[in-house]
């Protein structure tokens, strides 16, 4: 299985440090991209475009950038976004440059899907205990999420473990594999709300009945 | 209601408040949370309500995360006394908030319940506040690297 690597053209960066403010007026997102043997570069991109790139990306669909005016082609990985803590706008981003013939650990949101028969018969809710799997492969074999199907979930207590989850070939698992990703959480309302109701149905039929002779 | 088991010192400067958040802006450990959008001191009293009102609301499902601590002391004189003779015991304790934090964060139950519970947590609490999804950032940012 090979991932599409997401395409972005990104423009050398002249204004550093406080200057960026004005830069981050205009629309334009500072941007820096580093790796292993890679001095690192100050570049900028059009917020607009990078939020596109980066909500197709996420932190684990490497993403091949071109500088603009260069014929080079740079393999990477979105590495840490920052975002304003108030207004939500995007402040700058990392790319961490990668080898496409080099092995790398990336975390990948785990879907869920279908529903699970265990949690509909105790009425209860799966819980995505591990929202991302640590994996080890090729940039452009790291999947971009991976599935779990909850309908193998059939007993309520029953659990998913890491080592259960099936992934694609030349694709390793780094987490412990008996680490639980999903399980069934029992509402303790609902459970007592059930065992209320079942001490309680004689004791209603008694009431009623002496809500009769009152 | 929190506090500190043992504090380095008894009583604390009243400090300033100035710029955002710079630390617990996003939510880390449920998947929906409650973010202030302006800064105040936050009682340990106010903190205790929000709390309850989140746990009533969902009934004990799902499980909440109570993101802040009150840390600072904050001393108050008695009622009817003359001023002077130094600062006062300690009254009770707050946590200095910044736009942009995080306070309580709502996980393993429905969107609407959540969203419910956090309104509701909103009102026990003195600041303007904002329902967030983990995922407005997640969807952009996936699982980075």
């Amino acid at each position: 299985m090979t991932t599409e690597a997401v395409q972005l053209e990104l423009e050398p960066r002249e204004t550093l440090g406080k200057k960026v403010r004005r830069l981050r007026r205009t629309g334009v997102v500072p941007v820096h991209l580093y790796g292993a043997g890679l001095e690192s570069r100050a570049l900028q991109c059009e917020a607009r475009t990078l939020i596109r790139v980066l909500a197709r990306a996420g932190g684990n669909t490497p993403v091949t950038l071109r500088v603009h005016g260069e014929q080079k082609e740079q393999l990477a990985f979105v590495r840490e976004v920052q975002w304003h803590p108030v207004k939500g706008e995007l402040l700058h981003v990392d790319f961490l440059a990668v080898q496409a013939d080099r092995p790398v650990s990336a975390q990948v949101p785990v879907v869920l899907r279908g529903e699970s028969p265990g949690a509909i018969q105790v009425s209860g809710m799966v819980v995505l205990q591990l929202r991302e799997l640590d994996l080890e492969a090729l940039p452009l074999e790291i999947p971009h999420q991976v599935e779990v199907d909850l309908r193998r979930l059939t007993d309520p207590s029953g659990t998913i473990k890491a080592g259960e989850i099936a992934l694609p070939a030349r694709v390793t698992l780094l987490n412990d594999a008996d680490e639980v990703v999903v399980r069934i959480e029992t509402r303790r309302a609902a459970v007592e709300r059930e065992a209320a109701a079942e001490g309680e149905a004689p004791a209603a039929g008694e009431a009623a009945g002496s809500e009769e002779q009152a | 209601m929190l506090q500190p088991k043992r504090t380095k010192f008894r009583k604390s400067f009243r400090g300033r408040r100035r710029g955002n958040a710079t630390g617990g802006e996003s939510v880390q450990f449920g998947e929906f949370g409650l973010k202030a959008m302006s800064d105040h001191w936050v009682t340990a009293r106010q903190i205790e309500a929000a709390r309850v009102a989140v746990n009533r609301q969902l009934e004990r499902g799902g499980r909440v995360w109570v993101r802040v601590f009150p840390d600072k002391p904050i001393s108050k004189k008695p009622a009817e006394t003359r001023m002077g003779g130094g600062k006062a015991a300690t009254d009770h304790w707050v946590v200095v908030i910044k736009p942009g934090r995080i306070l309580i964060e709502v996980g393993g139950v429905p969107e609407r319940e959540a969203m419910e519970a956090l309104r509701l947590a909103s009102m026990k609490l003195p600041i303007p506040t904002k329902t967030v999804h983990r995922d407005q950032a997640a969807a952009i940012m996936g699982g980075a690297g």
